[in-house]
């Protein structure tokens, strides 16, 4: 099955994106494609690459990274990403910067979306 | 995208001005509606103060965005404003309380609705 | 459809609004703080046990043992399952977060 993904929290004041991460690579393991995760809300931190988490914490950006290893796109909203300092210049590596359509396209393209 | 218009619902369920979600809402609704598909909107709980008269929050230094919903549905392509019934008498208002005409419905018939749909947006 | 709640029902809205949706072969999963709604001898117990008449009721297990909430502590019927689980679930039915 084609999976889309959405999610509307915050990756430090919430569990949202840890769920998401462990939902995708369970997804990945039984074989199906992940055509997308959306950030969007206050989701759009999670892109912001200067993120430095004390060590032993939990680590959005090698998260992010290993997502992305795995082929997976990362999509941070333009719009609600200007508005929270996450830009071009500010974006991590494995994520990219694009449009709602791009959630809209995961709408129609994907068999579910699934928010978290 | 394909040519059959795609089924989508915003489902609105949280209050304005004390998050954003609603807000952010209606950026991703208005998106939504120029690529002609099938995008309705559902608001319960919560989220049918959004659509209460009389909203003035210009003290808060706030753009008055739902004044966006006068016109979604006239100059964009949102095909549907729902307004789930038992959620307004809850909260103590009736359709003449909203500040645009809407589709007030049943819970169960909203229900029906949204098993139509192919995905279902949570703000 | 598959009904996910994922806030604690002690501080939000979102299993109410879960269950006047919840219809006949509809599947509540509980993740998160949601968890918290399927704990024995909880506010909701009664509730819970109302929608296993005629609907399963799952938690995610990552999510209830971080919580140290163990087995016997849960609601009866309501059913572990890990994060393959909660993905075949959402191959089966259309989900929706609620909250």
């Amino acid at each position: 099955m084609k999976f889309g993904i959405l999610v509307k929290e915050s990756p430090y004041n919430n569990q949202a994106f840890d769920s998401v991460y462990h939902f995708v690579n369970a997804a990945i393991e039984m074989g199906h494609e992940i055509i997308g995760i959306f950030f969007y809300d206050d989701a759009v931190y999670a892109g912001n690459k200067y993120l430095e988490p004390p060590q032993g914490d939990r680590n959005i950006k090698s998260y992010m990274d290993t997502l992305k290893s795995k082929g997976v796109r990362l999509v941070i909203c333009v719009a609600a990403g200007k508005r929270r300092g996450v830009t071009q210049d500010t974006v991590n590596e494995s994520a990219e910067i694009s449009g709602l359509g791009q959630l809209l396209e995961l709408s129609i393209e994907s068999d579910r979306l699934v928010t978290f | 995208m394909g040519d059959q218009k795609t089924k989508i619902m915003f489902i609105c369920s949280t209050a304005p001005y004390g998050t954003i979600y609603e807000q952010e809402a209606i950026e991703a609704m208005i998106m939504f509606s120029s690529y002609e598909q099938d995008i309705s909107v559902a608001f319960i709980g919560d989220g049918v103060f959004s659509l209460k008269k009389g909203q003035d929050p210009s003290l808060l230094n706030i753009k008055n965005f739902t004044q966006t919903y006068l016109v979604i549905k006239d100059d964009f392509e949102v095909s549907h404003l729902y307004v789930e019934k038992e959620s307004l008498k809850e909260r103590g208002l009736d359709e003449s309380d909203l500040i645009t005409e809407v589709e007030v419905l049943d819970r169960n018939v909203l229900r029906q609705k949204m098993d139509e749909m192919k995905a279902l947006l949570p703000f | 459809m598959l009904h996910i709640v994922k806030r604690s029902p002690y501080e939000s809205s979102a299993l109410n609004d879960s269950l006047k949706y919840i219809r006949e072969k509809d599947i509540l999963l509980l993740t998160e703080d949601g968890i918290y709604s399927a704990k024995k001898g909880g506010k909701f117990e009664n509730l819970i046990k109302g929608v296993l008449q005629n609907n399963k009721v799952f938690c995610l297990v990552a999510d209830v043992k971080a919580r140290g909430i163990s087995e016997s502590e849960l609601i009866e019927n309501v059913s572990l399952i890990d994060y393959k689980g909660f993905v075949e679930k959402v191959c089966d039915h259309n989900p929706v977060t609620w909250g």
